[in-house]
């Protein structure tokens, strides 16, 4: 029943072996500055060293291992032996630190008498032996000869028998029964076999082999090319919540996870602890550590469930938690509070009952049958893809992947319609239409993240923000202005709406005024900000383009 | 379209059935009605069907290696594109399913062998050893297919497999294995004799005639199959050593001494008509530890109590395999074999007794090292202590008794059968104890023999070497070359055979004692322009290199070793190599091999600042070690040969008469 | 009397395979139940009086002390020796947290570096009470470790009673840990 666990520890066992052989230079056998320079103790110390079992090797003496205990151990020897201590005192002072086990020539000791004793005794019974065989031999010699003449009588009765022609089966029986024969093996192999898959020599394969590369490299710099544009406009907009939540969105993507992790933790500075980003750090920082939900991930889970009991993502991971410290009821009982406030066509529903599933059996743990109030989904979302979804999806083809967000996505989009409250799960459409390249639809996610949050100034500017990046604005000025008035409504000081005012001035063909917005942002710039060069520049081009 | 690789997989099914229907066969077919020859046809079919499926099967199991088919698991974890041809082939062997199904492959084509050649052997013999062998092969055919097939398939090919291991891509680990399956697997021909021969209860001394040939090959693959492994550990690991008493060596050593003792107990069932019940027991028990061998390395259970056995149901289904295939014929024996026993009449001096002592011996020795092997094991469980057995326990019990077979080994072939001595017996055995103290003469002149084991051991050695020589010199009469081809042919073959395997064993010791006593070792860390003196001889480092291997780079040390007065004797390049995919560094030991010893220099760490780490070693003699292994398989494969013609003109004149 | 000796030796194969054949069974079921794991490996040291420990530090872990051991004299004391490089640290440290509630927990950094050390500590956190560095990893072997991690329970009277090589874990704790703090 312990399977998993076992599973688990056995690999945490191989990978420790491994990362103290890495860690290790590699060292091959005795390196010349182990060697002692007066040769009477470095013959001692090879021969010591012979006599000592490489502790963490298999079958190895120390001498003829590279491992990092056997070097250690070889040192240790040899200062032993500059000490001018004696090689009975040397071995003894190792045994009684790691045991016998570390003997290659076993000591006699009550518990090995039988393994010293054994070879002794092997060789009286062998000896024994003989003597019986001899002892039998002394019998009449007549009587012997009696009996081999009687055996070669009898051989010769019995001459080799040459197989004859009428004595062959029948034809009907042999087919018959390789008959039943194949019926039977082919009735087996259909139960292990797989027909169905063609052979993939890999000739054949020139093509599909290079554009899956093609696009490996290609997602792989696109995904490079989104982080470094995120990463840009994090710099550009550093007081800009949203857009250090895309940096880290996009650096999660492109599996940057020290930049989402320090992306996250500035995010999490400036929007005052929200849930949210909390979570989204937690799930980052367990990301990092290859899925290990470790302490500091801990508190921050315990942080945000204390605060909103029900947020998905530490639900999610405070399950897992739970279920690496082998806790398995209180794993499922997370995993199924999060199943039971996730809609029923969540798409990490399946992985989720795949967890509960596995917790289940590593914990022995009957799981109740899904009951009918599951269907009663829960408005609440949860996160769009989770880590080891976002590792499934990279492991698709391109076009999978894309047809596979874009279904996901399709459907946030529905459900937002349902329940249009959702501020979370707008942020999380905006943020998959983003990738998607879709500015319809794009549109459609920012506006819809407005209105459901009509009190953030943030949801407004996002919605600026796009048009201006995506060169937008022109062809949907009644929005831009719609959302810049609700900006400068909701946050009158903030100087990006002095920007987009600007901005918004200039192609209506309003120069003047884009020029008064524009000097009055610089004005209230701090002399050393950084925008302030570049909104002179700025105003300095539009004032050219005007004469 | 179906792929090659699954037609190979229902082909291993389809040879399954056949061989659990060739071992029901006797079942019906010593109830009567039939005629035993009508199943024993069927049964040749069967096993001739079962041979060719299981071929086409390894086939495109092999097939599917060339063409990198990564639909195919296996493939995919163990191959590569980029791997060279010949370890995309080798790999198909190079891992567990593959290596069982390469096993099995060797179980049917020695099934098959026997169903071909059997013909002059009685129906029911050959209808019970065919049988007991179908039951072994459906054994191992089960095992493969349910809990270890090669033949899984992935919905979804991968790009490329994940098989590019450097330490794996060696000839000599890719023939390794096939040659010590074919001893292992071999003597399972003489286990299903025997088996057979328990069930019908009458063992002839035909018996031994007819087992002894498939014991003798086998013994020669499993012969020259540890020495390829030696062989491999010297060159491959770096420090220039050539046997550890690792238990998976000792797995293979245990067989291979109980295979001893048969082929030599066989041929007294042959002359003599006795050790018929010592026989069976050594064909059981021989083929018992190859299974015991295959079990430990297959269930991960010696190498690494504490780590992970990969499936749970593999060690579980070869453990059942192991403990009905040895455990019912043992019984069988013990039942069976107190009617078989004769009694001796052969006086204390003779070639009987001899061979007798020799058997005990060789069982002892394989008993020593069966404990040494299992013990820290059992003494695990039951008290929960953690020993180690090693070389140095091997050495002192292991060594003795092994001496006393090297002494018996120069005067067995100098005694006659049931009583006495050949007439030149008492010139033989005084050449070979003269020749024991110049071997320790010689090794005190070269200051070597400085311990009483070492003195015992060039003693044995001189003893042998001369022994044998005299026994040859004495037939053959080297000193009147004119007329040697004539006593040559005159000879009986198998004496060849006597001649090259106790011979070989005499070269054997040279190059170990050689290697043991003499070996010169410098370890030094050395600059371009440096030159180091080891011996006789001298490296001069002359610079390093950069180079770069296919999918590796190299930094490789090019060394010119002379005479003292500065002769060019010739270059080594020993290397380290970086594999960048596989974060791998490999160390390539550079040999220089001589008939009078190895040279062997090893690269280790350094750089242009503080030098590079240089070993370096003098080896004198050691590659006689696996050339004396060579020198005993080819011994066997001429008594095996020898046989075989004499088998044939005995029938000729069976028939003629 | 010749003719029963005969008959018994020719049980003697069978009854030497039934020894083998015992132990291989026994040991692969061991093996597969994964109890082998949990058994400690033969600790030399139990019993005996815990071994010399580091007097370097690290600073910022534990108060002002200038040896582990002194400030909880007559209190059991796990020793956890461990290091920043090795992944079986990380994955016990979650399990060491829950039992520092219980537990004093010394750490001893096997051959590592402080700042190595330190980062470790703040990405994985912290359930030591101290942590002390064996830098050249002596005092590891001093003790007679594998390799890291290992823990050594040691208690009130600086006697070490339990050795556990391998990583921490809940049932480490409850099979073994805890069974061996009752009988204190």
């Amino acid at each position: 029943m312990a399977g998993a666990q076992r599973i688990f520890r056995s690999t945490v066992m191989a990978i420790s072996l491994l990362m103290m052989m890495l860690a290790a230079p590699p060292l091959y056998a005795i390196s010349p500055e182990e060697q002692l320079s007066d040769p009477v103790l470095e013959e001692r110390a090879r021969a010591l060293s012979g006599q000592l079992r490489c502790l963490v090797c298999q079958n190895q003496s120390i001498e003829d291992s590279d491992a990092e205990l056997a070097v250690d151990l070889r040192y240790e020897v040899r200062r032993q032996l500059v000490e001018g201590k004696s090689d009975a005192v040397i071995l003894d002072g190792l045994r009684n630190r790691y045991g016998d086990y570390i003997l290659l020539n076993p000591p006699v000791t009550a518990t090995t008498y039988l393994l010293w004793g054994a070879p002794i005794l092997i060789v009286l019974f062998g000896c024994g032996l003989l003597w019986v065989y001899r002892r039998s031999s002394a019998g009449t010699d007549n009587a012997r000869t009696m009996e081999t003449l009687s055996e070669q009588m009898s051989n010769r009765d019995k001459p080799a028998q040459i197989d004859s022609a009428d004595d062959a089966p029948s034809i009907v029986m042999v087919g018959g029964l390789i008959v039943l024969i194949t019926i039977i093996a082919t009735t087996l192999y259909s139960q292990f076999g797989s027909p169905e898959l063609p052979a993939r020599p890999l000739d054949g394969r020139a093509d599909e082999i290079a554009s899956t590369r093609q696009a490996e490299l290609q997602q792989r710099t696109a995904l490079q090319d989104a982080l470094d544009n995120a990463r840009a406009e994090a710099a550009a907009a550093p007081d800009s919540v949203d857009s250090w939540l895309k940096l880290a969105m996009a650096a999660a993507r492109a599996e940057a996870f020290d930049t989402e992790i320090s992306a996250l933790k500035t995010a999490l500075a400036m929007t005052d602890d929200n849930i949210a980003v909390k979570s989204m750090l937690a799930e980052a920082m367990a990301r990092k550590a290859d899925g290990l939900i470790t302490l500091p991930v801990r508190t921050l889970i315990d942080e945000v469930l204390t605060e909103q009991p029900d947020e998905p993502r530490a639900l999610y991971l405070s399950g897992l938690a739970a279920f690496q410290d082998e806790a398995y009821p209180l794993a499922i009982q997370r995993w199924q509070r999060l199943r039971q406030i996730s809609s029923a066509d969540a798409p990490w529903i399946a992985m989720i009952d795949q967890n509960l599933k596995q917790a289940a059996e590593a914990g022995g743990i009957t799981l109740p049958t899904r009951q009918a109030e599951d269907k009663e989904a829960s408005r609440t979302s949860a996160p769009f893809l989770t880590a080891e979804q976002i590792e499934a999806v990279q492991s698709m083809s391109a076009e999978d992947q894309q047809a596979f967000i874009l279904d996901m996505t399709d459907r946030l989009e529905d459900r937002l319609k349902q329940a249009p409250d959702d501020k979370a799960g707008w942020q999380q459409l905006i943020r998959a239409r983003q990738q998607l390249g879709d500015n319809e639809a794009m549109l459609r996610a920012l506006t819809g993240a407005a209105d459901a949050d009509a009190d953030n100034p943030d949801a407004q500017l996002a919605i600026l923000e796009f048009l201006l990046g995506a060169r937008l604005i022109a062809d949907n000025l009644v929005l831009a202005e719609e959302s810049l008035d609700a900006f400068r409504q909701l946050a009158p000081d903030r100087l990006e709406g002095l920007f987009f005012a600007g901005q918004l001035a200039q192609i209506k063909g309003n120069i003047e005024q884009a020029a008064g917005y524009w000097q009055s942002l610089i004005d209230k710039l701090e002399g050393d900000n950084q925008l302030r060069p570049l909104m002179e520049k700025r105003l300095e081009a539009l004032r050219l383009g005007a004469k | 379209m179906l792929a090659f690789a699954e037609i190979g997989h229902l082909a291993l099914f389809i040879a399954l059935i056949c061989s659990i229907c060739q071992t029901g066969l006797p079942v019906f077919g010593l109830a009567g009605r039939y005629s035993h020859s009508q199943f024993l046809a069927i049964s040749r079919l069967l096993q001739l069907l079962a041979t060719l499926l299981v071929i086409f099967s390894f086939s495109a199991l092999i097939y599917s290696f060339i063409v990198s088919d990564f639909s195919m698991a296996l493939v995919a974890s163990h191959s590569h594109s980029a791997k060279p041809l010949i370890y995309k082939i080798s790999g198909s062997w190079g891992n567990h399913e593959g290596s069982l199904l390469l096993w099995i492959v060797i179980l049917v084509l020695f099934g098959g062998l026997f169903a071909a050649t059997s013909k002059h052997l009685p129906d029911r013999f050959s209808l019970l050893t065919l049988s007991v062998q179908a039951s072994v092969t459906a054994s191992f055919l089960a095992f493969s297919l349910f809990t270890s097939s090669p033949f899984e398939r992935l919905d979804i090919a991968p790009l490329d497999g994940r098989g590019l291991n450097p330490v794996l891509q060696d000839i000599g680990l890719a023939l390794h294995p096939p040659m010590l399956y074919l001893g292992y697997v071999g003597l399972s021909l003489a286990f299903s004799m025997a088996v057979a021969g328990l069930i019908e209860g009458n063992i002839s001394r035909q018996w031994g005639q007819w087992v002894r040939p498939w014991a003798l090959s086998a013994w020669c693959a499993l012969t020259l199959g540890i020495a390829l492994g030696s062989w491999w550990a010297y060159y491959e690991l770096g420090w220039g050593g050539w046997w550890f008493w690792d238990p998976v060596e000792n797995a293979s050593l245990m067989p291979w001494l109980a295979a001893t003792a048969l082929i030599h107990s066989a041929l007294v069932v042959e002359k003599r008509g006795q050790l018929k019940s010592w026989t069976i027991l050594l064909a059981i028990l021989a083929f018992s530890l190859s299974l015991v061998g295959t079990f430990i390395v297959r269930s991960g259970l010696l190498t690494s109590v504490h780590s992970f056995a990969s499936d749970p149901s593999r060690g579980v289904f070869i453990l059942c395999i192991l403990l009905v295939a040895t455990g019912l014929p043992l019984l069988l024996f013990a039942w069976r074999g107190p009617t078989l026993s004769t009694r001796s009449d052969a006086g204390f001096i003779s070639r009987d007794t001899a061979l007798i002592i020799n058997n005990i011996i060789l069982v002892m020795a394989t008993a020593i090292v069966l404990i040494g092997t299992f013990y820290p094991l059992g003494l695990e469980l039951a008290v929960g202590q953690r020993i180690t057995v090693g070389p140095p326990y091997f050495d002192a019990t292991f060594n003795p008794v092994m001496a006393v077979a090297l002494i018996g080994m120069a005067i067995a072939p100098v005694t006659m059968w049931k009583s006495g001595m050949l007439a030149h017996a008492r010139v033989a055995l005084i050449v070979a104890a003269i020749g024991a103290v110049v071997a320790v003469a010689i090794g005190g002149g070269a200051g070597v023999a400085d311990n009483a084991a070492a003195m015992a051991g060039l003693a044995l050695l001189g003893w042998l070497g001369f022994g044998v020589l005299a026994d040859m010199q004495k037939r053959l009469k080297f000193h009147q070359p004119a007329s040697i081809l004539a006593r040559i042919g005159k000879l009986d073959g198998a004496i060849w055979g006597v001649w090259l395997g106790h011979l070989g064993m005499a070269v054997f010791m040279l190059g170990a004692l050689g290697d043991g006593l003499g070996r010169q070792e410098q370890t030094i860390r050395a600059s371009a322009g440096d030159v180091i003196m080891l011996s006789d001889r001298q490296y001069r480092f002359i610079e390093m290199q950069q180079n770069q291997g296919p999918n590796y780079t190299t930094r490789t040390a090019l060394l010119a070793l002379e005479e003292l007065d500065g002769t060019l004797l010739g270059y080594m390049r020993p290397e380290t190599r970086f594999y960048p995919a596989e974060r791998q560094t490999t160390t390539e030991a550079a040999i220089r091999p001589r008939i009078s010893g190895d040279d062997y220099a090893v690269l280790a760490d350094g750089d242009d600042e503080i030098g590079y780490s240089l070993r370096l070693y003098h080896k004198p003699f050691v590659s006689w070690i696996w050339g004396g292994a060579v020198i005993m398989a080819i011994g066997g494969l001429i008594a095996l040969s020898a046989r075989t013609t004499a088998r044939r003109t005995s029938t000729n004149i069976k028939q003629t008469s | 009397m010749a003719r029963i000796s005969a008959r018994t030796l020719f049980l003697l194969p069978v009854a030497g395979f039934v020894v083998l054949g015992i132990i291989f069974t026994i040991a692969l079921m061991t093996n597969l139940s994964g109890t082998a794991k949990i058994d400690p490996l033969p600790s030399i040291l139990a019993g005996k009086p815990a071994p010399e420990l580091p007097s370097q530090r690290l600073e910022g872990t534990g108060a002002d002390m200038s040896d582990p051991l002194s400030a909880y004299a007559g209190r059991p004391v796990l020793i956890n020796f461990m290091a920043s490089w090795c992944a079986p640290c990380r994955a016990e440290i979650p399990a060491l947290e829950t039992l520092s509630d219980e537990l004093v927990i010394i750490a001893i950094a096997y051959k590592d570096k402080e700042a190595d050390l330190r980062q470790f500590l703040d990405e994985y956190g912290n359930p030591y009470a101290s942590v002390w560095m064996d830098t050249d990893g002596a005092i590891g072997r001093r003790w007679g470790i594998y390799g890291v991690p290992e823990s050594f329970l040691i208690d009130g009277d600086g006697i070490v009673r339990l050795r556990h090589a391998g990583p921490v874990f809940s049932d480490v704790i409850n099979d073994i840990l805890i069974p061996a703090l009752e009988q204190m």
